[in-house]
């Protein structure tokens, strides 16, 4: 089932061009990785894959309808989508946080029921966060903050994820269990996911797609095996990197 | 704990707490009005029928407490939404320039010996223009609406109408000056009951209520609510729209009452209130009550002097306001 496609998709952001008639199918099941130089336009690539920007050209289509036809509560069922660093300015506690996530499935005068509440304990419960839910989200760290995020991501449960730099101020642990959890969580039957990330490891860890933000309009798409080779990676960060083989795996590290 | 929450959100009765609570603060700050003043009176009186001069009493003090408690929920109740709206704590529904254009409008008709409904007119259209002024500026060459360039487009509004009002006080007989200070600092006391106020507070509150849940998700970021799935900008111009109209009624007939648009609002939610369905009605009670009991205390503290409510308001708001940080801090 392919959850979103792109067709001819093309994006600029201050006058430089992010992508050039892009054309890309997110089916479900998959995990996907962003990768690309700061300011190359990651996030604006992300934010148009959402339908929160609009594309210079080209079409977005979600499970083969025009995502610019769809309603923005249909679209906020299906899409999900995890921002960078967005801090609470206004008292809230983290469960409260966390239950916004259902606020596309409510209607104008519905509470949040029981059930909702169960999604979001559910979702606190898997990122650690479950003794903190009476806490004011101003008196959370960076890290718990993020997972937090993360949690209202699940709370919301759409169809497909997509994440600006998920693992941003997690430590080591909570990295690897966060990418662990969205991938068993958001990317499955009926799921994928989308992600922007830095670490070249976990991306060849974690997703099986990957897509690499170039600059002057240059992305190469495609699986892991094929995209992910040292010539690519060394010209997407302008910098020398080393392979080296460890136990079966893959592993690159800067010169 | 974490029990008592989801109790909170699962059982009507318990979700509605805070509101029953604060009525039942607002039924006893309308007897305090009534059984407060010159007059000794009890509440037998007030219920009873007394003679026809305690009725009268009771008539006047009925019609100032009604005023009293509309302009406090209208300040209140706009405060709540221009913060959502700015996406600023510090926000007052003063801040935009509404009180400014108003006060421009009634410090001309007062220059101009004109009362009554020629004064309140004009503080309208005064309220009104400067709406249309900001909104527009803000908005204008199809530039995009953001909370910083409507903040700023305000405040420097505001500041204009600050420049007048002082112009206007420098120009003016000394004889008119008193008049013009007390309604600048908040004045009930001219008022008979204002059907006007009740009702457009009553319209706002049935105009928010359901967006509501909206501002939850709102007040959190416009990506965010973008992609939770929050129209931002028909939601932002539905805020501005009604938090404007309340600010143009309460100004208009009591003119600047400070303190109770910015305190309110942060008051609620140091209550545990941070969900707009529960702020915005408890916003409504909590203001009301506050501007009645500073109302009552403003005309019977000096009596028979008469002081501007908008002194009691910030009295009264100060220290309890502080209390409550340092105690939430505290913990």
């Amino acid at each position: 089932m392919t959850l979103l496609e792109a067709r001819g998709l093309h994006i600029a952001i201050g006058g430089k061009t992010v992508c050039e008639n892009l054309h890309l199918k997110i089916e479900a099941g998959q995990t996907w990785g962003i990768l690309g130089q700061n300011g190359i336009g990651k996030t604006s690539l992300l934010l148009t894959l959402a339908g929160l920007r609009p594309p210079g050209r080209g079409e977005i289509l979600i499970q083969g309808r025009p995502l610019s036809r769809l309603h923005s509560r249909e679209t906020a069922r299906g899409i999900g989508v995890v921002l960078q660093d967005n801090r609470e300015l206004f008292p809230s506690s983290v469960l409260e946080t966390a239950l916004i996530g259902r606020h596309p499935y409510l209607k104008r005068w519905q509470w949040e029921d029981q059930a909702d509440l169960d999604k979001a304990r559910a979702a606190l419960r898997v990122m650690e966060l479950e003794d903190m839910a009476q806490r004011e989200v101003g008196t959370l760290s960076g890290g718990e903050h993020q997972r937090l995020q993360i949690a209202t991501l699940l709370t919301q449960a759409p169809a497909l994820s997509l994440l600006d730099e998920p693992i941003n101020h997690l430590d080591l642990r909570h990295q690897i269990h966060t990418l662990e959890t969205l991938r068993r969580l958001c990317s499955g039957p009926g799921r994928a996911l989308v992600m922007v990330l830095h670490d070249v490891n976990l991306a060849a860890r974690y997703c099986d797609h990957l897509l690499l933000v170039c600059g002057e309009g240059r992305v190469r798409v495609g699986h892991r095996d094929k995209v992910l080779t040292l010539d690519n990676l060394n010209a997407l960060y302008g910098y020398p990197l080393r392979q080296m083989e460890l136990e079966g795996r893959r592993f690159f590290l800067p010169e | 704990m974490s029990r008592s929450q989801a109790q909170t959100l699962a059982h009507p009765g318990r979700r509605y707490g805070l509101l029953i609570v604060l009525g039942a603060i607002a039924g006893a700050s309308f007897l305090f009005a009534l059984l407060t003043g010159s007059v000794g009176l009890d509440w037998q009186t007030v219920w009873g029928s007394g003679d026809v001069q305690q009725r009268l009493i009771i008539e006047l003090r009925l019609s100032r407490a009604i005023n009293a408690f509309a302009c406090g929920g209208l300040l209140a109740l706009a405060g709540a939404l221009l913060q959502v709206l700015l996406r600023n704590p510090l926000a007052d529904p003063y801040i935009l320039g509404v009180s400014g254009g108003a006060s421009v409008g009634a410090l001309l008709a007062l220059l101009l010996g004109v009362g009554g409904v020629w004064m309140t007119g004009s503080a309208f259209a005064g309220a009104m223009l400067s709406i249309f002024l900001v909104f527009a500026l803000a908005h204008g060459g199809g530039g995009s609406w953001t909370p910083t360039r409507l903040l700023l487009t305000g405040v420097v509004i505001a500041a204009g109408w600050g420049a007048l009002i002082s112009f206007i006080l420098v120009i003016s007989p000394d004889t008119h000056l008193r008049g013009m200070l007390f309604w600048l600092m908040g004045d009930l006391s001219q008022g008979s009951a204002s059907l006007a106020g009740v009702g457009v507070l009553a319209a706002g509150l049935v105009l928010a209520l359901p967006i509501a849940r909206d501002l939850n998700v709102l007040v959190r970021g416009d990506m965010r609510a973008s992609a939770l799935g929050v129209p931002i900008s028909r939601l932002r111009l539905q805020i501005y729209a009604i938090s404007a109209l309340l600010t143009a009624t309460a100004v208009t007939f009591a003119g600047n009452v400070g303190f109770v648009g910015l305190i309110v609002p942060h008051f609620m939610r140091l209550l545990g209130a941070h969900d707009h369905r529960i702020l915005l009605p408890a916003c409504v009670l909590a203001g009301g009550s506050l501007v009645i009991i500073a109302d009552t205390l403003a005309r019977t503290l000096l009596a028979p002097q008469q002081l501007p409510v908008g002194i009691v308001t910030a009295l009264i708001g100060v220290p309890v306001f502080l209390y409550l940080l340092h105690r939430n801090s505290a913990r």
